[in-house]
């Protein structure tokens, strides 16, 4: 009887712990306590970093939901992220929350400055994810894209997180998370790319929107900053980024515009499939590079005179898309080559196919790669033309 | 020796394998060590066939004494003085083992998920159950443990699926080719010598129900390539998502891999399945851990029931964490990266292999021993 009473009170007491204990963990941090970031800008100077972030609200996030804004802003200063972050509480009653971020930004000096110094404290830390869009501004501070992008009620840096997803469809951007980035720095034969970013003047119909905030800017993505190592040595223009996303098999969609048959006008051809594939053989000591694209696309616009549905025009099209195609691919080497970094991974290709050789050459592969003549074959399917036989002009030749 | 319920041979096995989930959810000997290059996987399926090698000497002893321990068959080879000193270390051995084990919980919460918790909490909301879980003794631990293997290994299963579309196989080229065989070898050997928890199911293993119809070697050996199996399964989703320099430079690599998973910006920060298998496989290995190491005490001081030597064991292992320095993360990472495994290599397979040849030398005199 005595041994059952006390068990009794045993349990009591384990329950009523428990109940004390199951209230919150002791790094509990109320949603009224933390600055949940949805961006951030990263601007280096030359002894200091300024650190710009987006305060997401937390509210209902849609147009209805009042005049409240759905973001604040706010910079704070110091030698390191970290710091910079931990200043922000001498003006912010919160404390930073970096789980839910969307976009990082860094001005052009931090990436020429070796990008991983700014890496570190998101890799590190235990409260970033890998899967943060990265985006370098181009030619201006990235503080000044901030809060830019989206419409009225809509937070800025979701809405440039779901432009830079864009890029898939689009071949002119590229979409790279902070784990892309290490990813490809870590590995031998290839150097990273990140996405880069600008403001553009709205004109005055994107103003007159009436759901929209009726900023004077607003982001554009299209393009790609090249890196050697973790140092950014240049940019690419949204057609050469294409180019380059091409050959590395990152095309889901896109748009390539190229002449008629009769020249007399242009057709848009929607690419539906493409495959890429970098071809690396050594033999008597020289490099064969190949690039090789196969697409499947439809003929979606056509602004010519001729007759597009016999099998000759069709091939004249499609041999029009794969040289502009060419063009393209061959224009971001071209470019990659002047900066000398391998960003397509020619050199990862010789370390899969030829390891003992890479071994001899892998530390002046960047130099080897600027000086080699790289063939680019493309070859395109138009499988299908619309849902017109006739082009609307072909009227006048009948 | 003290008197323990029966358990089956799938609960032991289970048992074990929780208990060796640890180096596949932390830091992944073969991919951060060596040869933490692609073909960490095959170092990984070799360390499978290292340890069966390496298990030999105790493999022999236990089917020759089937109805002993370890630590009883140890005491009858080497006499009993000689015996019990030799058991006396095994029991500091586990303790050992179990304070590196608090140490690595206690590392892993802090820095990567309850960075702001205090050390004590944490020791005190571990080491509690831990101690109650030993209390209730081997049946209420490895009957728990179906369960639990079995929640593991689904969280695995889940994970490998929900960060397919972040893999990447191709960084597994080339193969066998970037690494030497001295490299390969070193980082099988490496992983295989981490298994200290062997003596726990050459201890338990007379404990399992006689009834069932098994051989030593045959659980031995599915035990082996469970394990091997699923910490290769591990090794590859790990290294496919963050490619294989980036998964060398983390500290809890696979951690890190299941971080990554965003699947439609909706199914993300699903780590918590891990960080609970986590904390589970802690418990699983401290408590039975501390268990084996109180059964070899008792048995070495005569002393009917083991329980006497849970608490004190539980609170010296407290008090090393939080008097001394060697939870600093500098002298842990040495003591995990350079010794343990030399340690524990000693203990699984030197000193068994000169009991074994104790055991040839001295066999007609033990013959009667034998069944």
């Amino acid at each position: 009887m005595k041994d059952l009473f006390f068990k009794k009170i045993f349990l009591i007491i384990v329950i009523i712990l428990a109940i004390l204990f199951s209230t919150g963990c002791w790094n509990r941090r109320e949603l009224s306590e933390i600055g949940i970031i949805g961006a951030a800008a990263i601007d280096a100077e030359a002894d200091k970093i300024k650190l710009t972030y987006e305060v997401i609200t937390p509210k209902r996030l849609d147009t209805k939901s009042g005049d409240e804004a759905p973001a604040s802003y706010f910079q704070s200063e110091g030698e390191t992220i970290f710091e910079a972050s931990r200043n922000s509480t001498l003006k912010l009653n919160k404390k930073l929350f970096w789980s839910h971020a969307n976009v990082f930004y860094f001005n052009e000096m931090s990436a020429k400055d070796g990008l991983l110094t700014y890496l570190d404290f998101f890799n590190r830390g235990h409260e970033s994810r890998g899967y943060v869009n990265i985006a370098i501004a181009k030619g201006e501070s990235a503080y000044k894209i901030i809060g830019i992008g989206g419409l009225k009620g809509e937070v800025p840096s979701s809405y440039v997180e779901a432009v830079f997803e864009n890029s898939a469809v689009n071949g002119k951007a590229a979409s790279i998370k902070i784990v892309d980035f290490l990813k490809t720095y870590y590995e031998e034969g290839i150097e990273p790319v990140v996405g880069a970013i600008q403001t553009i003047k709205r004109n005055e119909t994107e103003l007159k929107m009436p759901t929209d905030k009726k900023e004077e800017y607003m982001p554009l993505v299209e393009g790609l900053a090249v890196f050697k190592e973790d140092i950014l040595v240049g940019f690419f223009d949204g057609i050469q980024t294409r180019g380059f996303n091409f050959a590395r098999d990152k095309i889901k969609s896109g748009i390539i515009v190229s002449a008629s048959p009769d020249g007399r006008g242009v057709n848009s051809i929607e690419i539906i499939k493409s495959s890429g594939k970098l071809n690396v053989q050594i033999k008597d000591g020289e490099y064969y590079c190949t690039v090789k694209i196969e697409i499947n696309g439809m003929l979606n616009e056509e602004t010519g005179k001729e007759d597009i549905s016999n099998l000759e025009a069709i091939t004249k099209i499609e041999n029009n898309t794969s040289e502009n195609i060419k063009n393209e691919i061959k224009s971001s080497i071209k470019k990659a080559q002047e900066y000398k970094t391998d960003i397509f991974g020619f050199g990862q290709s010789i370390h899969k196919k030829y390891p003992a050789k890479w071994k001899i050459i892998k530390n002046d592969w960047n130099d080897i790669f600027s000086t080699l003549e790289i063939k680019v074959e493309v070859k395109t399917n138009i499988e299908k033309v619309g849902v017109s036989n006739e082009q609307l002009s072909a009227k006048e030749q009948k | 020796m003290p008197k323990l319920e029966k358990i089956s041979a799938i609960q032991l096995i289970s048992m074990i394998l929780i208990n060796r989930f640890l180096f596949g959810f932390s830091f992944m000997p073969t991919v951060t060590i060596s040869p933490a290059n692609q073909d960490a996987w095959v170092a990984d399926i070799l360390s499978g066939v290292m340890v069966l090698l390496f298990a030999i000497p105790l493999l022999i002893m236990a089917s020759k004494f089937p109805n002993m321990g370890f630590n009883e068959y140890f005491q009858v080879i080497l006499g009993t003085f000689i015996g019990k000193v030799v058991c006396f270390i095994y029991s500091l051995y586990l303790v050992f083992i179990t304070l590196l084990t608090v140490i690595f919980l206690s590392d892993f919460l802090l820095s990567a998920v309850l960075p702001e918790t205090p050390m004590y909490a944490i020791l005190l909301f571990m080491l509690i159950p831990c101690m109650y879980a030993s209390y209730k003794g081997l049946e209420c631990i490895a009957r728990s443990s179906i369960i639990i293997s079995t929640f593991i290994i689904f969280s695995i299963v889940l994970y490998v699926m929900l960060n397919f579309n972040n893999m990447d196989f191709e960084v597994f080229h080339p193969i066998l080719l970037d690494s030497t065989l001295s490299q390969i070898a070193f980082g099988s050997f490496n992983n295989a010598a981490r298994f200290s928890d062997c003596f726990l199911f050459f201890l338990f293993l007379t404990h399992v129900d006689k009834t069932e119809t098994y051989t030593v070697t045959k659980i031995f050996i599915i035990l082996v390539v469970t394990f091997t199996l699923m910490n290769t399964v591990l090794t590859v989703a790990t290294q496919s998502v963050l490619g294989v320099g980036l998964a060398k430079i983390l500290r809890y690599p696979y951690f890190t891999s299941i971080q990554q998973i965003n699947l439609f910006s909706i199914i993300q920060r699903i780590e918590f399945f891990n960080v609970i298998g986590w904390i589970v496989i802690f418990f699983f290995k401290i408590c039975s851990t501390i268990l084996a190491a109180a059964i070899i005490m008792a048995q070495v001081f005569k002393v009917k029931s083991y329980k006497p030597f849970v608490i004190p064991m539980n609170i010296i292992i407290a008090l090393s964490v939080l008097l001394t320095s060697i939870s600093h993360y500098a002298i842990f990472k040495t003591i995990i990266t350079d010794y343990a495994y030399l340690v524990i290599f000693t203990m699984n397979f030197i000193i068994p292999t000169i009991v074994l040849a104790v055991y040839i030398f001295r066999r007609k005199a033990l013959e009667k021993y034998n069944v």
